[in-house]
């Protein structure tokens, strides 16, 4: 591997151990090189100017400005530098939140370091990445029933006049669009769920990217970005 | 019939001991009888309602489509919540607005049909609900919170032992490793008593839902199976898996981690040799059991009765085993929010069946 060949990656974390443990899982592979890290939003905004990484791995809770914020404006300015969200929060708040950032791939932090690399190697090459755990959350979000909806279809068999309606949640995603998150969601490569759909590798990437584009505009991610700024959650 | 003639009717004895506002009117929607509930609610006396047209009791603004709705109900009457889920509005002599529970009934008299409404001041049960609302709102935000701010510095800690135990920083003494080892056993503990908390809130939170989807009963214990496959290494025990074919719905995620946890049970207490059966099998009315038998050590009668309370750990599990006796309790929130329920059979030396009930949810599923 020759020196130009490496990724450029820039890591924005605000916990100093996982920012370390994280750089030394990354450097371990030859094609990869930290050439800068942050703890604070702003900061990272600034260096990606200063820098031009080739890509970012970015946390949500920051010093500052938080990483939905930071990876908005620098991709405003810099549209050819990659983002990644790296999220050590676990809450479907603010998963679904982060999608606002259009960013161009989404992990959680339990993350293996084998899957990272695999994210940051087809991210770099201009794909879109959403991780089982994040697709999962999304199809949750966007699919899931109530809890107390489902416990009230116990009680109600007698009911005259059915209160469960079956309502038609307003999604964002066309059926194909869903079959390619549910496949995510199962763990399937790319590949495989080309094989399975019967699509090619290129239709399958242009269905993830369609469905990060739609996500990150969707009313329901932006309501989570303002409840996530809103609740008290301390960055 | 009912006689509202005379105040020694037994009916106008008794609506006026009702402990909630009862208001009858005609077909007109005059007021005709009140009982001594709605004076203390209303704070209007009997004579100054008697004659009026029951929208006196109602905010100004919503008294025109009421009596709408009013003659809407006269032309068929039956008894009936009114406007269940909505939030009704009533209004007091004073102005002041509060919410209200109103029933509606038709009643014969020597009137001729008139129309009965129990009027209930839920104004305490409409605060309590909004305080309970309010808390549950901020425990699911302490909650994101903690999750982050408990689980960041341990998955922090978990990579940078392993690179240290690597040698990625310098090469370590035996005794640095061992150490470091320990450091990683503790840290690991902790993290899945985190994770295992931190599901209990997630479950027992307003706002998780289930993601219920078509399920294949074949796919779904076998993937439990092979997720618990290491937990398998060094022993000779077998899983059977009796051959079904059929399909329900639930949440598989949950379902999975429901079944892999009663298997990790079932493993814990068969000594190393011994077979679990894994069964599923559909009912005529659709519900769906899942079982998970062992030959195992069992447990007392005492001990199944608190089975499946939070931080229950049976006397027979040592601390080796590494349980957060959380297992059971959130096995037990998953399929309770499925609807369904879990029980036990055991006998002591003999050996354990758990099974879990799913309800048929087919109409529910996305």
């Amino acid at each position: 591997m020759t020196e130009t060949k490496k990724i450029k990656l820039m890591l924005v974390e605000d916990h100093a151990l996982t920012r370390i443990g994280l750089k030394v899982s990354l450097e371990k592979y030859s094609n990869l090189e930290v050439i800068a890290e942050t703890e604070n939003g702003k900061k990272a905004v600034e260096l990606a100017n200063e820098n031009k990484p080739d890509l970012i791995i970015m946390d949500i809770g920051l010093v500052e400005m938080d990483g939905i914020e930071a990876t908005k404006q620098i991709k405003e300015k810099n549209p050819t530098i990659k983002v990644i969200m790296l999220t050590s929060h676990e809450g479907e708040r603010e998963i679904m939140a982060s999608l606002a950032s259009g960013a161009d791939g989404y992990c959680l932090k339990d993350t293996s370091p084998e899957q990272l690399y695999k994210a940051i190697e087809s991210v770099n090459e201009g794909n879109a990445w959403l991780s089982s755990q994040v697709a999962e959350k999304v199809l949750r979000n966007y699919y899931g029933k109530d809890i107390s909806q489902i416990k009230q279809n116990g009680t109600s068999h007698n009911h005259s006049t059915p209160i469960l309606q079956n309502k038609i949640p307003v999604v964002p995603l066309s059926e194909r669009e869903l079959e390619v998150l549910k496949l995510i969601v199962d763990g399937k490569s790319n590949q495989e769920i080309g094989e399975k759909l019967f699509i090619t590798l290129a239709t399958v990437k242009t269905h993830v990217r369609s469905i990060l584009n739609k996500l990150s505009v969707d009313d329901r991610t932006q309501a989570a970005v303002k409840a996530m700024r809103e609740g008290i959650v301390t960055f | 019939m009912l006689n509202l003639q005379s105040k020694e009717s037994n009916f106008i004895k008794l609506i006026d001991v009702i402990p909630d506002a009862i208001v009858i009117v005609g077909s007109d929607g005059k007021i005709k009888h009140t009982n001594s509930k709605t004076e203390e609610i209303f704070g209007y006396k009997a004579e100054e309602l008697l004659g009026n047209e029951l929208e006196i009791l109602l905010p100004s603004r919503l008294r025109h489509k009421h009596v709408k709705h009013r003659e809407g109900y006269s032309s068929k009457p039956v008894s009936r919540p009114m406007g269940s889920g909505l939030n009704l509005l009533a209004r007091k002599k004073d102005g002041t607005e509060f919410p209200v529970d109103i029933m509606l009934s038709p009643i014969e008299t020597n009137e001729g049909k008139l129309i009965m409404s129990v009027v209930r001041d839920i104004t305490m049960l409409k605060q309590r609900e909004d305080e309970i609302k309010r808390k549950s709102k901020q425990l699911e935000d302490l909650v994101s919170t903690l999750t982050h701010d408990l689980k960041t510095p341990l998955l922090g800690a978990e990579v940078s032992f392993k690179h240290l135990l690597e040698g990625y920083f310098g090469k370590l003494t035996e005794q640095q490793k061992e150490i470091i080892n320990l450091l990683i056993q503790g840290n690991s503990g902790t993290l899945r008593l985190v994770n295992n908390l931190l599901s209990v809130f997630k479950y027992e939170s307003e706002s998780y839902r289930l993601l219920l989807e078509e399920i294949d009963i074949s796919e779904l214990l076998e993937k439990a199976v092979n997720a618990i496959k290491p937990l398998l290494n060094g022993k000779d025990i077998s899983i059977k898996i009796p051959k079904i074919n059929f399909k329900f719905t639930g949440d598989a995620f949950e379902l999975e981690r429901v079944i892999i946890n009663l298997l990790s049970n079932s493993i814990k207490f068969t000594n190393d040799k011994g077979t679990i059966e894994l069964k599923g099998i559909k009912n005529e009315d659709g519900n769906v059991i899942i079982s998970i038998e062992d030959h195992g050590k069992g447990m007392s009668k005492d001990e199944i009765s608190s089975l499946f309370e939070r931080f229950w750990q049976s006397a027979k599990s040592s601390a080796s085993y590494n349980s957060t006796g959380l297992g059971l309790y959130l096995c037990k929130q998953i399929v309770e929010a499925h609807g369904g329920k879990i029980w036990v059979e055991s006998e002591p030396e003999k050996g354990t069946i758990v099974s879990f009930e799913i309800p048929e949810l087919t109409h529910l599923k996305y």
